[in-house]
C-alpha cells in the first residue's frame, strides 16, 4: 500500500470516524443538495418525457406531420390536395386530438383521439385487453379491433381510465362537449401497447368521423400524418410547403417535443436554478467542514510536512477526503432524490397541466443520464468547494508544527483585504445585472447572484471583527461572563466563525429573497386581480373549467344571458393557442366596445381601458406585457399573424399587464377573430349586473334559464379571485419546499461549525472547569455562541436577501417571464422567520452545548 | 578530521510586517557526531535557529548548508525530500499524529522515504530501544508525557537521520523521564555517529552536550566546548 493510501486511512479516515457526528452532518448536507437537484431534474424530465412518449405513440410510424399554427383545425379538403403523395410512395392519414372532460365527479380531463381505424394499421398499432390487435393478419386482408368502434357514439377507452372508473365493454361514458353531455358506448378497452399507452392511458379513441361529430367539427381534422421514404423527406416537405397555406406547419413529429421544451424552458430552468441554492448552501457546508478540519489539524499537517510529506501528498489526502464526502453524499442524495422526485412531479404537474400541456403526470421516469449527472454534480460541487481548503492544507509550512493560532491571526489580518475583494465582487455583480438574457434565460442575473453571495461572504470576517468585540463589550457591561467568553471565543476563531456565518447568511438570504419575490408577485397579482376583475360573474363551460381549453359557449347562450333584465352588459372573450415566430402564445378575440365601458385592464402606458379600447379598430390589437417583452414589441408596432384566412396584420394599440400566462396574449376584436377563424362562439364571458342586485341570485337565474342541458360553470368574482390564488400558491409550493431545504442545509452548517468550535475549545472549557465554571455555565457559553451566529447570519442574511430579491424581481423574473412585479416586503413573514431561524440556530447548538457541559477537565488537560 | 555537517553563514531571520529580527548574522559550524545544546531565554531565537537548520523554515538572509548541500536555496519539493531522509525532529509538544498508533507514528518516516524493506523489524527495534514497545498499538491520547516523547524520539531516529533536531525535548517531562531521554540522545551521538542539535533552557540537559551555544536577542553571545 502506498504511503498516501496509508496516510489516507490513518490520518483522514480515522479522523472522520472519530468525528462521526460532523461527518454525518456534512454528508447529509451534500445528500440534501444532490437530492433536490435530482428530484426537480427528474420531475422536469419526466414531464417532457411523458409528452414525447405520447407524441411517439400517437404519431406511430409517421415521419412527417402537418399541423396548423394559428388555428386548431385543418380543413379535411387538404387530404384531397395532397393525394400526389401516393405517387411519391408515401402514405397519409388524418388525425384528431382534443382535450375533453368526463361528466364524472371530478370532471376528469382526458384526451380524445380520432383516427382512421380502417386504414391506420401502417401508422399506429393498438390492441385491446381482450388480446385483439390491429396488427393481426388474416387471410384476405388486415383485421381491425372490433369494427363496432366505427359505429356512432362508440369509443375505445384507455386501460387506466377503464380501471379507475370500473368500466367494461358495453358500459357508457359521459363526456362534456361545449355546454352539453354526450353518452358514448365502450366498444373495447385498450391495452398499454401502442396508442393505448399514450396520455398514460387516460384517453378515448374513436374513428375520425365519430370524433368530428363529437367535438362538433365536421370536415375538420387537427393533423395529417405522413409516412414518406426517408430519402425523399426533404423534397416532399418542400413541395408541401409550396402547396399548403403558411399557417400549416410541416415538421417531423418529434419536433413537437422540442417546441414544448422551448415553451417550458423558462419555468424549468428557473426551477432548476432554485434547486442549486440547496446545493450552493451544501457547498458552503463542505467548505466549512474542510476548512475547519484543515485549521484544526494545522499542527499535525505541519508535523507531516516537517517529517518530509510533500505538498502534493497533503493536497491528495484532502482532495481524496472531498471525493469520499462527495461520493457518499451523492449516493445518499440519489437515494433521497428518488423519493423526493415523486413529490416534486406532483408539485409541478399542476403548473405544467395548467399552463403548458394536458398530459397526465403521475409517475417519474428514472433517466439514468440524469442520475449520473446528479451524482457527478454532487461530487464535482464537493471537490470545487473543497479545493480552497485542500490548497490551504498543501500550503501549510512545516514550521507551523511548532506555531499555534497562526492562521486565525492571518484571517484577521486579511479581513480588510477580503472586504476590498468583496466590494469588487459586489460591483461585478451589479454590472452583470445590466446584461441582457441569453435565449430568454437570465444567465447574467444568476451570475450576479453568485458574485453577490461571494462578495457578502468575503465581507464576513470584516463584519465579525467589528461586531464580536462590541458583543463582548456589551455582555461585559451586563456582567455576563458566559456571554463575554462566547463572543471572545468566536472572535479568536474568526476564520471558522466567518465560514459558519456565511453559510447561514446564504441560506437565510435565499429564503428572504424568495419570500420577497413570491410576496411581491402575490401582492402584484392581488392588485391586478382587484383592479382587473370587476365583473360580477364569470362564465365558461364546465368542460373548459375542467381543462378542455377549446370548449365554447354558444352565441345563443350568450345572447340569452345578455337579454336577462338584471344584466347590464356581457363582455365576451374567445382564445386559442397559436404559434408566433416559432413561440407558443395565445390569440384571443374580445368585445372592445364593452371593454371600453366596463373593462379595467391596466396598460403599461398608464392610459385607461376606455382610452385604449375606444381607438381600437378592426385591424388593431392589444398585447400582454409578457408577449411584448419576449417579442421585443411596443405600442405602434405591427404584427403579422398567419390565419386560416390568410395573413392578418394588426397594429398594437396598447400593452397591458397580465399575469394569467407567461406565454402571453394577443387580443384582436371579436368580429375579426370570428371572420378569420370562422369561430362565432366564446371561451368565456364576464357578466356585469345592474346595481344593488345580488350576483348569486343572477347566477341562479342564468343556470335556471340555460337548463340542465347546458353545462355552464359560473363563478362570482370572489370565487374567481380565490381560485386565482389557489393556483398561484400551488404553483409556488415547490419553491417554498426548496428554500426550506436550503435552510435545513444551512442549519447543518451551523451545527457543524459549533461542534468544531466546541471541540476546539475543550481546553478552554477544561480550564474554566478548574476555575469553578459549572456544567450549565459551559452549556450557556455554547448556546450564546449559537445565538450570536444566528444573529449575525440573520442580519447579514436579511441584508443580502434584500439585494437578491431586487435581482429576482427586476432582472431574473422580468428576463425569464416578462412580468413587471411591484416590490413588496412581507414584514410579518420576515419577523416570524427571523425568530424561527434564531431559535433553530440555538437548537443547533444543543448537541455542542451538551458536549461542552460534559467536559472532564483532568482528561482534557492531560490530552493537551 | 571531523566531517562538517552543518554550515551556517551570516544567517538572519526577520518576521512579519513589523520586521522583528529573530536572528541576526548567525555563523555556526557543526560537525558530524556532535551534540550541540543551544541555550537562551524564551524568545531569544533558539527555536527559529533549529527550524532553519532543519529546513522547516527559510532564512531571510545568509545561507545554510547541510552535508554540503545548500538547503536555503532548495525548492520546496527538493527540500522536502532532503529533510525526509537527512533530518529527524523532536518537538517540545511531541507533535504526534493523534489518529495514528505509536507503531504507525514511528513507521511514518520510513514509509515516506519508501523504505518498506525490513520496516517492521526496524520499528520494533527502535521501539525496544526507547522502551515503548509495550505501547505499540496505543494512540497518543492513551500515553503519558514520557511515553509520548519516547515515541517522538523513536520517530525521529527510526530512519537513521544524520541530524536530529530536538526542541526542548525534556521541557514537558519529569526529571526521571527527562534523564532517560537525554541518555538516549547522547547514545545516538556516541554509538550511532548521529548529530544532535538541541534547544533547551535546562543546564542539566545542556550538560549532556559536547558544545553549548548561548543566544541572546538573536545573536550568538557565547560558545562553550564541553568534555564528551
Amino acid at each position: 500500500m502506498s504511503v498516501t493510501l496509508k496516510l489516507f486511512s490513518s490520518f483522514i479516515l480515522r479522523d472522520l470516524a472519530k468525528n462521526r457526528l460532523r461527518t454525518f452532518l456534512t454528508i447529509s448536507g451534500i445528500a440534501l443538495g444532490v437530492a433536490v437537484v435530482l428530484a426537480i431534474s427528474l420531475a422536469n424530465d419526466s414531464a417532457l418525457d411523458k409528452f414525447k412518449q405520447t407524441v411517439n405513440l400517437i404519431s406511430g410510424n409517421a415521419n412527417l406531420e402537418l399541423r396548423p399554427t394559428t388555428s386548431i383545425f385543418i380543413d379535411e379538403r387538404f387530404l384531397d390536395e395532397i393525394n400526389w403523395l401516393w405517387l411519391a410512395d408515401s402514405k397519409f392519414t388524418p388525425l384528431i386530438e382534443d382535450n375533453i372532460v368526463l361528466n364524472d365527479e371530478n370532471n376528469t380531463l382526458v384526451q380524445l383521439i380520432g383516427i382512421n381505424m380502417l386504414a391506420d394499421k401502417e401508422f399506429k398499432n393498438y390492441s385491446s385487453t381482450s388480446g385483439e390487435t390491429n396488427q393481426q393478419e388474416e387471410p384476405g386482408g388486415s383485421k381491425v379491433v372490433k369494427t363496432s368502434a366505427l359505429e356512432p357514439d362508440t369509443v375505445f377507452v384507455g386501460g387506466r381510465l377503464a380501471r379507475q372508473h370500473g368500466w367494461h365493454i358495453g358500459d357508457f361514458v359521459e363526456v362534456l362537449i361545449g355546454e352539453s353531455v354526450y353518452r358514448l358506448k365502450i366498444a373495447d378497452v385498450l391495452s398499454e401497447e401502442g396508442i393505448g399507452g399514450a396520455f398514460s392511458g387516460d384517453l378515448l379513441v374513436t374513428d375520425i368521423s365519430n370524433a368530428q361529430k363529437l367535438i362538433n367539427a365536421p370536415g375538420k381534422i387537427t393533423a395529417i400524418e405522413i409516412i414518406a421514404p426517408e430519402s425523399d423527406l426533404a423534397q416532399i416537405s418542400e413541395k408541401l410547403r409550396e402547396q399548403l397555406p403558411p399557417d400549416i406547419l410541416i415538421q417531423r413529429p418529434e419536433q413537437r417535443g422540442a417546441q414544448v421544451e422551448k415553451m417550458t424552458r423558462s419555468f424549468e430552468y428557473n426551477l432548476l436554478a432554485l434547486t442549486f441554492i440547496a446545493l450552493l448552501v451544501g457547498m458552503f457546508l463542505i467548505y466549512n467542514t474542510m476548512t475547519i478540519s484543515v485549521l484544526r489539524r494545522r499542527p499535525e499537517i505541519g508535523t507531516l510536512r516537517a517529517l518530509g510529506t510533500s505538498r502534493r501528498t497533503i493536497f491528495s489526502l484532502f482532495a481524496a477526503e472531498a471525493i469520499l464526502f462527495g461520493t457518499i453524499g451523492s449516493i445518499a442524495g440519489l437515494a433521497v432524490g428518488l423519493v423526493f422526485a415523486q413529490g416534486a412531479l406532483a408539485a409541478i404537474a399542476t403548473t405544467f397541466q395548467h399552463f403548458y400541456f394536458k398530459q397526465p403526470l403521475d409517475s417519474v421516469t428514472y433517466n439514468p443520464i440524469i442520475l449520473l449527472l446528479a451524482f457527478l454534480l454532487g461530487v464535482g460541487a464537493t471537490v470545487v468547494a473543497s479545493a480552497p481548503p485542500a490548497f490551504e492544507a498543501a500550503g501549510i509550512q512545516p514550521a507551523e508544527a511548532v506555531r499555534r493560532a497562526g492562521h486565525e491571526a492571518k484571517v484577521k489580518r486579511s479581513a480588510s483585504f477580503l472586504a476590498g475583494a468583496a466590494i469588487v465582487c459586489l460591483a461585478l455583480g451589479a454590472m452583470a445585472t445590466l446584461a441582457p438574457p441569453i435565449f430568454s434565460f437570465p444567465v447574467f442575473g444568476y451570475v450576479a447572484a453568485v458574485f453577490w453571495i461571494l462578495g457578502a461572504s468575503m465581507l464576513m470576517p470584516f463584519l465579525l471583527d467589528r461586531f464580536l468585540p462590541f458583543a463582548a463589550f456589551a455582555f461585559g457591561k451586563f456582567s455576563n461572563a458566559e456571554g463575554r467568553i462566547a463572543a471572545r471565543s468566536l472572535q479568536g476563531a474568526i476564520g471558522r466563525t466567518s465560514v459558519a456565518s456565511a453559510s447561514l447568511m446564504t441560506g437565510i438570504a435565499m429564503m428572504v429573497s424568495l419570500a420577497i419575490m413570491i410576496g411581491s408577485f402575490r401582492q402584484t397579482v392581488m392588485l391586478w386581480v382587484e383592479q382587473s376583475l370587476k365583473a360580477d360573474l364569470w362564465i365558461q363551460t364546465l368542460a373548459r373549467a375542467g381543462g378542455s381549453t377549446l370548449s365554447r359557449i354558444s352565441p345563443e347562450t350568450v345572447a340569452r344571458i345578455k337579454a336577462l333584465p338584471d344584466v347590464l352588459a356581457v363582455s365576451t372573450f374567445v382564445e386559442q393557442p397559436i404559434t408566433y415566430h416559432g413561440e407558443r402564445t395565445n390569440l384571443a378575440g374580445a368585445d372592445f366596445t364593452v371593454a371600453a365601458n366596463y373593462g379595467h385592464l391596466i396598460f403599461t402606458s398608464g392610459e385607461s381601458t376606455k382610452q385604449v379600447c375606444s381607438r381600437i379598430h378592426e385591424d388593431d390589437c392589444i398585447v400582454s406585457e409578457t408577449f411584448a417583452i419576449h417579442m421585443g414589441l411596443k405600442r405602434g408596432d405591427t404584427i403579422e399573424l398567419p390565419t386560416p384566412s390568410g395573413m392578418f396584420k394588426a397594429k398594437i394599440q396598447g400593452v397591458y399587464y397580465d399575469y394569467a400566462s407567461d406565454l402571453g396574449y394577443i387580443i384582436i376584436p371579436k368580429p375579426q377573430f370570428a371572420r378569420l377563424f370562422q369561430d362565432e362562439a366564446f371561451s368565456s364571458c364576464a357578466v356585469y349586473i345592474k346595481p344593488n342586485i345580488d350576483s348569486a341570485s343572477v347566477r341562479e337565474k342564468i343556470l335556471l334559464m340555460v337548463g340542465s342541458q347546458s353545462h355552464l360553470f359560473i363563478k362570482t368574482t370572489r370565487e374567481l379571485r380565490a381560485e386565482t390564488f389557489r393556483i398561484f400558491d400551488r404553483t409556488f409550493s415547490i419553491t417554498y419546499a426548496l428554500h426550506t431545504i436550503a435552510i435545513i442545509v444551512a442549519m447543518l452548517a451551523v451545527t457543524n461549525a459549533l461542534l468544531a468550535l466546541t471541540l476546539e475549545s475543550r481546553r478552554d472549557f477544561g480550564i474554566l472547569r478548574y476555575l469553578g465554571a459549572s456544567a450549565s455555565q459551559l452549556r450557556r457559553v455554547v448556546l450564546i455562541q449559537a445565538g450570536l451566529l444566528g444573529v449575525v447570519g440573520n442580519v447579514s442574511g436579511i441584508g443580502l436577501g434584500f439585494l437578491l430579491s431586487i435581482l429576482l424581481v427586476y432582472v431574473i423574473n422580468r428576463q425569464s417571464f416578462g412580468w413587471t412585479v411591484q416590490f413588496s416586503i412581507p414584514y410579518v413573514f420576515l419577523i416570524e422567520s427571523s425568530i424561527l431561524v434564531l431559535l433553530t440556530a440555538i437548537f443547533a447548538g444543543l448537541i455542542p452545548a451538551r458536549l461542552a457541559a460534559t467536559t472532564e477537565a483532568p482528561s482534557v488537560m492531560r490530552e493537551e | 578530521m571531523d566531517e562538517l555537517l552543518v554550515s551556517i553563514q551570516s544567517v538572519s531571520k526577520i518576521y512579519g510586517d513589523h520586521k522583528v529580527r529573530a536572528l541576526v548574522d548567525i555563523n555556526l559550524n557543526v560537525v558530524r557526531g556532535e551534540f550541540v545544546a543551544i541555550m537562551g531565554r524564551s524568545g531569544c531565537g533558539k527555536s527559529t535557529l533549529l527550524n532553519l537548520i532543519g529546513g522547516i523554515d527559510r532564512p531571510s538572509e545568509g545561507s545554510i548548508s547541510l552535508v554540503g548541500q545548500k538547503i536555503s536555496d532548495l525548492p520546496d519539493e527538493k527540500l522536502t525530500v532532503f529533510r525526509r531522509s537527512k533530518v529527524g525532529f523532536i518537538f517540545q509538544f511531541f507533535n504526534l499524529l493523534n489518529t495514528l498508533t505509536v507503531e504507525e507514528n514511528i513507521a511514518l518516516p520510513l514509509e515516506l522515504i519508501g523504505n518498506e524493506a525490513g520496516l517492521k523489524a526496524r520499528v520494533k527495534e527502535i521501539m525496544e530501544t526507547v522502551g515503548i514497545d509495550e505501547r505499540a498499538n496505543f494512540y497518543p491520547a492513551q500515553l503519558s508525557g514520557g511515553e509520548m516523547q519516547r515515541t517522538a524520539i523513536a520517530r525521529a531516529l527510526v530512519h537513521a537521520p544524520l541530524l536530529v533536531i530536538a526542541d526542548e525535548p525534556t521541557g514537558n517531562l519529569d526529571s526521571e523521564n527527562g534523564t532517560a531521554i537525554l541518555e538516549l540522545l547522547k547514545d545516538c551521538c556516541t554509538n550511532r555517529k548521529q548529530t544532535i542539535i538541541m534547544a533547551t533552557h535546562s543546564l542539566e540537559a545542556a550538560a549532556y552536550a559536547s558544545r553549548i551555544i548561548e543566544i541572546q536577542d538573536g545573536h550568538i553571545v557565547a560558545e562553550k566546548q564541553q568534555c564528551r
